[in-house]
């Protein structure tokens, strides 16, 4: 039942005075009678028991409990269910990805450190797991490259045949062409110096080490052909500041170590120092120490022999010439 | 921008949907309020709804209306939290982490509280403000933002909103635990 203007009326009652309304361009504004004994769910008559009123609605005790506790449907619990086992299934098997995530976020640290040695070994964790990731890729290529590490770099990088195209791609790039360009200087630069053409060795050598600053052999290769040079033409001092140099830059490598003895030897036969000789003997012994293969030691044996005699006669001659006048079995 | 019929975003994103008509059913039930009617899923707008008693309760009011956003994001983040590692750090090409990727935020898309959702909200926070209620007073920047993201839903703010708790607060909090 309906009511218009406090009068009740029936539903065919009131569409039809509606469509007339309608008819006679106006609209007739209907309220539904709500009987409060009445459940308006289950439309059953309580008689003169007043139900109790839920959002507007006279409901009965039996459909109200329906109201206050609606299921949730079976397929949904099934498919929450079936979601969070197939979640912690996929959580469980997603271990590697994430200690593979973990090592990634070490290198990135230490990437920001400049720690490259660490980033590299940590990014190499990582491809266990993610062999063809461009990112990890070329992060652990540049963390290479900048530890002057060209053929590590090159065991990242050589793991994709394509790389997208982004800022990280560019930078690793241009690292690697640079380094490979300063290799192939240093390669030329390695056969004239074989030709003897000393001065010309030394200036590539050096340009290639400039062009790939982060390279440890290039820098020791440039500072060993420039000390060649300062030892041929009676630079003493330039000798020893070079020896020194390559001494800092590999402090536990009886050659370099060595080379500052000769430069120290050198300096006590021109001066007569004593302090430059006690100097020389003490680097000796520490190249001594140091010498550790069979190899390193027959190396650091050979030159003292020919540094104790610089010390002994404070003449200064080159391994070629010592080799001559006392080395008559010739190459030892 | 390009625009995608919101059925197309209904259908491709139904998770969503239902568990966010599932959680305003979840919070009527912990709130007593009869519960009329409910529909997880249709094609249609809206995609889905309850019909729920009203509330003068502003604290009922707003975990009803306001209780899918924050369940729909927590399981945005807990689903996409099995997809992120694989799928967005390590480009591994791992079927089962992309179907968790797709459910998450399609999840998360679908956390904003409509405006039918937040009507009552809406309407009883300045009363409860005005009473020192802390929560509608607190309630004030949080409602604010979700409307004005509800608006920025043309230019695909829910799924901005979607990616941004499902790949970066994983990766945000995987960070900080390592």
């Amino acid at each position: 039942m309906l009511v218009l203007t406090g009068q009740p009326i029936c539903l065919p009652c009131a569409e039809a005075k509606a469509s007339d309304a309608k008819a006679g361009g106006y609209n007739l504004e209907f309220a539904r009678i709500i009987d409060p004994t009445v459940c308006g769910l289950c439309k059953t008559d309580y008689g003169s028991s007043e139900l109790s009123v839920i959002g507007g609605t006279p409901v009965c005790g039996n459909c109200a409990k329906g109201l206050y506790e609606r299921p949730y449907p079976g397929w949904l619990k099934l498919a929450m269910a079936g979601l969070l086992v197939l979640l912690a299934g996929s959580l469980w098997r997603g271990v590697p990805y994430f200690k593979a995530g973990q090592h990634l976020v070490l290198a990135e640290r230490a990437m920001d450190r400049k720690d490259y040695k660490t980033a590299s070994a940590q990014f190499a964790e990582v491809l266990k797991v993610s062999p063809k990731a461009q990112k990890v890729l070329l992060l652990g290529g540049k963390a290479n490259l900048m530890s002057g590490d060209v053929r590590g770099a090159q065991k990242f990088l050589k793991q994709r045949e394509t790389y997208d195209s982004n800022g990280l791609f560019i930078e690793v790039s241009r690292m690697w062409n640079r380094a490979l360009n300063a290799y192939e200087k240093a390669e030329q630069a390695q056969k004239l110096a074989e030709s003897h053409q000393d001065e010309e060795a030394a200036h590539l050598m050096r340009e290639a080490s400039n062009e790939y600053p982060q390279s440890q052999d290039l820098a020791v290769s440039a500072l060993s052909l420039e000390e060649g040079l300062a030892f041929n033409r009676k630079d003493y001092d330039a000798f020893l500041r070079l020896s020194q140099a390559f001494r800092d830059r590999e402090p536990d490598n009886p050659m370099a170590i060595g080379g500052v003895a000769s430069a120290l030897a050198c300096k006590y036969a021109v001066t007569g120092d004593q302090q430059y000789r006690t100097q020389a003997e003490q680097m000796l012994e520490k190249a001594r120490v140091q010498a550790q293969s069979p190899e390193a030691k027959a190396a650091v044996e050979e030159y003292a022999e020919r540094i104790r005699y610089r010390l002994e006669s404070r003449v200064i001659i080159d391994k070629p010439e010592y080799d001559r006048r006392f080395r008559q079995e010739g190459k030892r | 921008m390009f625009f995608i019929p919101g059925f197309v975003i209904s259908i491709a994103t139904f998770p969503g949907v239902i568990l966010h008509e599932a959680a305003h059913l979840f919070f009527c039930k912990v709130n007593k309020l009869a519960v009329f009617d409910v529909c997880y899923f249709r094609l249609g707008n809206p995609a889905g709804y309850v019909v729920h008693e009203t509330t003068n309760d502003f604290k009922k009011a707003f975990m009803v209306g306001m209780g899918p956003f924050f369940v729909n994001s927590l399981f945005c983040i807990v689903f996409c939290s099995a997809a992120f590692m694989p799928a967005w750090e390590l480009e591994v090409a791992d079927p089962l982490a992309y179907f968790f990727y797709w459910l998450g935020l399609s999840i998360g898309m679908h956390a904003f509280p409509s405006t039918q959702d937040m009507q009552e909200i809406w309407k009883l926070m300045p009363g409860e403000a005005r009473k020192f209620n802390l929560l509608a007073i607190i309630s004030y920047p949080i409602v604010s933002l979700v409307f004005v993201l509800n608006l920025a839903r043309v230019v695909w703010a829910d799924l901005g909103y979607g990616i941004a708790i499902g790949i970066l607060a994983p990766l945000a909090v995987f960070h900080w635990l390592v």
